[in-house]
């Protein structure tokens, strides 16, 4: 049921198996080793103390005669001392390898599965980025490569080595006691019974409690980023209950999760409590028979737990497996979307040409924005694009980038279809500052110069004083070091839209796109930054989308959108002739005037 | 990624008083946490009881060859592991209870504290430090601190009767694990620590690897027009070659500790068995004595390694207990009085049935202001209002305009000077009084994830579609709502994230409308909205405004010109104040701030264009 996450989870470990060889190869050392230490306190106990004639297996026998027989350790009892601690450190060093091996796989392999998918994640199509849940993305990046990551360096290795360990303690047992040996492991299968049975419903009520964080880590987020409109409509109260609703129903399930385990553990501990009762007793018995000798019954009750305990984690580490699978299963879904397709091949054309629509439609899951659409825009000159909310300004700019790809007709720069361009040269020749604009965490100049952090400061200054943010720059205490976003500074709208507009500047574009990014600057600023862009990017494209009318009538040409088609284009001029949409926001916004 | 806050991963002392604020929910289930230490304790008890058993079997049977009381240490045998699987499943359950309990409460209390708060504590702290507080901090302390009584209560005890035991079967051989006792303590104290460095280095890593994820994800549109997928991968790789080699040190050093400290325990149960040997041999000990001894040699160190565990575990969850305590001891800024409180009721328990209507008189009396960063925005500020007015603010980005409207919703309070509304101290009522008569509508605009109809109904709780409806024709935004395939039951996404930053306007503004408000406050609120939706807006308003205060802020003068009035304000100062046609002829700063819009003889010839 779980293949396909299973061959994701061997495929992680690719390239680091011989760690995970290698680490279970000191497993057979271990066992040995298991094997022998008890032994050495049965032989101390039943042949250099009790004086008994000496019968173990072979090799332990060569061992003791070797140092010299029974007789002459009893005379010498340090050796049996030295012996055991020879023989613990060698265990010690196997343990201390299998956690190096184990970690040496399992970060190595997270390492590639988090550089994979952070890159996977950057070359997702913007769609995916529009439409995803960006707290449940995060989790997934990082709690479940988590979970992925302590399941390789532990259970992984730690499951065959149960199995191993179970299955070879239980033949050489056997080379001891029959009998005892069977009683022990009788109730092998009652474990597993136990294990499995609540590692089907831990996974499962596991499932909903994961859920459930998730939307109280939800409600939480959302409060707090509407945090001013909660205030502002008083609604804390309301606030609280729908997060107590959420929050009872965790703290419910949190419980009946927390009593399986208990039960889970309960359980577990009872039947291997009778597991060694029995032993203990009947191994008793056999002693008091005659079938064991005292110092194999002391070998064997510390080989119960060498060997059978490790098989009460076996219920862990199944559910640890289960979990493993669902976080694989996580991290394979957003694995398996698809890339966006002609980043890094395509062609290269010098982008210093007209920018044609012909007859291109496009429409959104079933929202149909532009039906047949033609336009031309010249090469060099200002544009202007009016229109209504939901007119498709912002979408025909995602179309000139690719952002999102048409599905009807071309769009065209100097001659070129844009479909036949390398989509990363293409976005690059054209920068675009958004209407809301995403800073990252770092410092301000460091933001201003993100894509050519090797750009001098002299051209980030005079980006900054063309976007008429340097003033506002050097206000704060660290002028260009001010840290912004998450951690750092907050800045007001009109400050993140002139940083954008810098980022912007900094870049050797053709086409500048603004999306209606000055509408958090002040008309002064607004103009006075279209000023300096016009003498100093002359040779540049520039579109610019706004409803301010004294942006529009400064342009070369201006186009109005309606409805997903172009209703009036020409300059100011020609479009106030026309006396339609343009001369009405005409009218509307100079009437101050009068 | 430099300025992740460096005290998280420092060095950390254990604060009581820290942990004592989180125990402090465990009120009304304190019983858990006796349960958890009782229950551990009986299993240290339990340990020591079968190793007796253990000794008991060779002494009393094996050696004598005796059936004699057989049955008894069967039955005592397989009680003790009976009883032990009792307790597994009694302390379970209680840590368990204890850890569900405890971090449903404090994240109630947490998440209940940060309603209270005001403006300035978000300005100063961000949501995603705030989220992670309330989140994975909660988790990590309360898992910590829930889980840590078991260990502590068998501890103990393992460690005391083991002594006594010991003592009273054995002295010699008791002092051979009394000697290694301080080795085995000063080895945990030494690993443990470092341990703990490296456990702080991985974490630190750790949290910045969350943040490029964070960032790489929602700042992901940005990165694909900028083109920057490249550089930020390898910047990610860097962070995670890092984290790498971290991990695999500090998987070295923890994977040292236990071989090295299991060596000292073999080492001393060499010494006993040789020891103890002799003795054997002298006949001054038993056989069941000296298999006793080899028992608990091994055993005494558990209880050091567990405490050892515990020590650490508190001390690397000290910055996480400390920030969640932060939030449940956080206080606003903004208070009411306990008069206020008694006549008002607070946030959670308000008195509607105190709460008198707003006629919307304003008066700012000699009011100053300046945020916590020092820059002093207004500067002994008087203004008056009457109720019904329409004003409209206009001046520069950081001329105060924002401040004046935060002022009168007392988002902020006023450095010095009072702000009367109807003649009263804005103080003398509570805070949800006030807000609760507001209609605010910001620039950016807030959604909440969920459908339109239910984001407009925030508004109103008890809106009914129809009004719903009503109030979105009102202004305009019915006809794109119903042009959705889905039409009111649409879902906006996250953050309002699948509508454009107009559509959200549009709706935040009905949201607004849909109040009823006394008093309205639109700050850029119409600045995405294209000018024919405006106009629509404006004439809803204006049946809206009548007979209420309104305040409006917005670069776009065509949205004030309509105002009562119109206030300029530069430097924290109003230096014009007239309607539209008044300060037009005044030809001073709004003159000038027009004329700028429209650059000199631009509208003649447009006028000449048009005649």
């Amino acid at each position: 049921m779980n293949k396909k996450e299973i061959q994701a989870l061997y495929h992680y470990v690719d390239g680091y198996k011989g760690y995970l060889l290698m680490s279970l190869g000191t497993m057979f050392i271990e066992l040995l080793v298991s094997f022998m230490t008890p032994l050495v306190l049965s032989v101390f106990i039943d042949n250099i103390l009790n004086q008994q004639p000496l019968h173990v297996v072979f090799y332990f026998e060569a061992l003791i005669k070797a140092l010299g027989d029974v007789d002459y350790i009893r005379d010498h009892l340090w050796m049996m001392g030295l012996l055991y601690v020879a023989l613990r450190s060698i265990g010690g060093l196997m343990t201390f390898i299998r956690a190096w091996a184990n970690n040496r796989a399992s970060e190595g392999a997270m390492k590639r599965l988090r550089d994979q998918l952070y890159q996977h994640i950057q070359y997702l199509p913007y769609d995916y980025h529009v439409k995803c849940q960006t707290g449940d993305l995060i989790q997934r990046a990082t709690n479940d490569i988590e979970t992925i990551r302590r399941f390789i360096a532990g259970s992984s290795v730690e499951f065959v080595r149960t199995l191993i360990l179970t299955v070879c303690g239980m033949f050489l047992m056997m080379g001891i006691h029959l009998p005892l040996t069977l009683i022990a492991f009788s109730l092998v299968p009652f474990l597993l019974f136990t294990s499995l049975y609540f590692f089907k419903k831990i996974q499962r009520y596991y499932g909903v409690v994961e859920e459930r964080e998730g939307r109280v880590f939800t409600i939480i987020q959302e409060n707090l980023t509407g945090n001013r409109v909660v205030r502002a409509f008083a609604r804390q109260r309301y606030e609280v209950d729908k997060f107590n609703e959420e929050n009872e129903q965790l703290r419910l399930e949190t419980i009946s999760l927390d009593n399986l385990f208990a039960s889970l553990w309960g359980s577990l501990d009872l039947i291997s409590g009778i597991q060694i009762s029995l032993v203990s007793i009947l191994g008793v018995y056999y002693v008091l028979q005659g079938s064991l000798s005292l110092g194999q019954f002391t070998a064997f009750s510390s080989y119960v737990y060498t060997f059978l305990f490790p098989i009460r984690s076996f219920g862990r580490v199944l559910s640890d497996f289960g979990r493993t699978l669902i976080s694989v299963h996580r991290i394979e879904e957003i694995m398996n979307e698809k890339e966006e397709e002609g980043l890094f091949e395509g062609l290269q054309p010098s982008l210093k040409g007209d920018i044609v629509f012909e007859n291109v439609s496009f429409q959104y899951d079933d929202v149909k924005v532009f039906d047949h659409l033609n336009m031309t825009i010249p090469q060099g000159k200002t544009i202007a694009i009016l229109g209504g909310t939901g007119s498709g300004k912002s979408t025909l700019i995602l179309l000139l980038q690719r952002l999102y790809d048409i599905q009807e007709g071309r769009i065209t720069i100097n001659g070129y279809d844009i479909t036949e361009m390398n989509k990363l040269y293409l976005r690059k020749r054209m920068s675009m500052v958004l209407q809301e604009p995403f800073l990252y965490s770092k410092t301000i100049l460091e933001n201003i110069r993100i894509t050519s952090p090797q750009s001098s400061m002299d051209r980030v200054i005079e980006a900054s004083k063309m976007a008429h943010i340097h003033d506002d720059i050097l206000s704060f205490e660290q002028g260009y070091h001010t840290v912004v976003g998450e951690r750092g500074v907050t800045l007001s709208g009109g400050q993140k839209q002139r940083v954008a507009i810098a980022r912007a500047l900094m870049e050797e574009s053709d086409v500048l796109i603004f999306d209606d990014s000055l509408s958090a600057v002040d008309t002064r600023t607004d103009a006075a930054i279209r000023e300096d862009l016009k003498h100093k990017k002359q040779d540049v494209t520039t579109i610019i989308i706004s409803h301010r009318i004294t942006t529009l009538m400064e342009a070369d040409y201006i186009f109005v959108l309606k409805d997903g088609h172009v209703v009036e284009e020409g300059c100011h001029e020609d479009l106030l002739k026309q006396k339609g949409l343009y001369y009405e926001t005409y009218l509307i916004q100079s009437s101050v005037a009068q | 990624m430099s300025a992740i806050q460096e005290q998280d991963f420092g060095k950390q002392k254990i604060k009581l008083s820290t942990w004592k604020k989180v125990l402090s929910y465990a009120k009304n289930n304190r019983k858990y946490i006796y349960i958890s230490l009782g229950f551990g304790m009986i299993t240290g008890i339990l340990d020591l009881g079968s190793s007796l058993a253990n000794m008991w079997a060779i002494d009393a049977f094996i050696v004598p060859q005796t059936y004699q009381n057989f049955g008894w240490f069967a039955f005592i045998f397989l009680m003790i592991q009976i009883l032990f699987a009792l307790c597994s499943f009694i302390f379970t359950r209680s840590s368990g209870q204890l850890e569900a309990h405890l971090a449903a409460d404090i994240r109630k209390d947490g998440f209940k504290k940060l309603q209270t708060m005001s403006f300035s504590y978000f300005d100063k702290t961000t949501v995603g430090y705030l989220l992670t507080k309330l989140t994975s901090d909660v988790n990590r302390t309360i898992e910590t601190i829930s889980w840590c009584f078991i260990d502590l209560g068998w501890g103990i005890m393992a460690i005391i009767v083991g002594v006594i035991g010991m003592l009273f079967v054995n002295i010699q051989l008791a002092m051979y694990v009394l000697l290694a006792l301080p080795f085995l303590v000063a080895i945990s104290v030494f690993f443990q620590k470092k341990i703990l460095q490296h456990h702080r280095m991985t974490r630190r890593l750790n949290s910045m690897i969350i943040s490029y994820f964070n960032e790489g994800i929602s700042g992901a549109k940005t990165t694909k027009t900028l083109v920057r997928e490249s550089l930020n991968n390898q910047e990610f790789r860097v962070i995670t070659k890092d984290m790498s080699h971290e991990s695999l040190r500090a998987a070295i050093v923890s994977g040292l500790y236990m071989p090295i400290a299991s060596l000292v325990m073999s080492v001393t149960v060499a010494l006993m068995m040789i020891h103890g040997g002799y003795q054997v041999q002298n006949m001054s000990l038993s056989i069941g004595e000296l298999s006793f001894f080899m028992n608990i040699g091994m055993m005494m160190f558990e209880p050091i390694r567990s405490f050892a565990r515990i020590f650490a575990d508190i001390q690397s969850s000290q910055a996480a207990a400390e920030r969640v305590v932060s939030v449940l001891e956080a206080e606003s800024d903004i208070q009411d009085t306990p008069e206020v409180i008694h006549c008002y009721g607070d946030v959670f328990n308000p008195r509607l049935e105190n709460f008198e209507p707003i006629e919307g008189d304003i008066v700012f009396r000699d009011v100053s202001f300046a945020y916590d960063q020092g820059q002093k925005v207004l500067d002994h500020f008087n203004l008056s209002i009457e109720k019904g007015q329409t004003v409209a603010l206009v001046g520069a980005t950081g001329s105060g305009k924002s401040t004046i409207v935060n002022l009168i919703c007392r988002f902020y309070e006023p450095t010095s000077g009072t702000i009367l509304l109807d003649g009263k101290d804005i103080k003398e009522r509570s805070q949800l009084w006030l807000h609760s008569h507001l209609g605010y509508v910001l620039q950016s605009p807030h959604l909440f994830s969920g459908s339109i109809k239910e984001n407009i109904r925030y508004g109103k709780l008890d809106a009914t579609d129809e009004e719903i409806i009503e109030v979105s024709k009102k202004i305009g935004c019915h006809d794109f709502i119903e042009k959705l395939d889905l039409g009111y039951d649409t879902l906006v996404g996250e953050g309002g994230s699948l509508l454009s930053t107009g559509q959200k306007q549009l709706i935040s503004f009905a949201r607004a409308m849909i109040a009823d408000p006394s008093i309205f406050i639109l700050d850029e609120a119409t600045s995405s909205i294209d000018t024919d939706s405006e106009q629509k807006i404006q004439e809803a308003s204006q049946s809206m405004f009548k007979n209420r205060t309104s305040l409006v802020i917005a670069h776009r003068l065509s949205t004030i010109k309509d105002a009562s009035r119109i206030l300029v304000i530069d430097h924290g100062q109003i230096i014009e104040d007239g309607t539209h046609h008044q300060l037009m002829q005044k030809k001073g700063y709004y003159y000038e701030l027009y004329t700028h819009q429209f650059k000199e003889g631009q509208i003649e010839q447009s006028l000449e264009i048009l005649s």
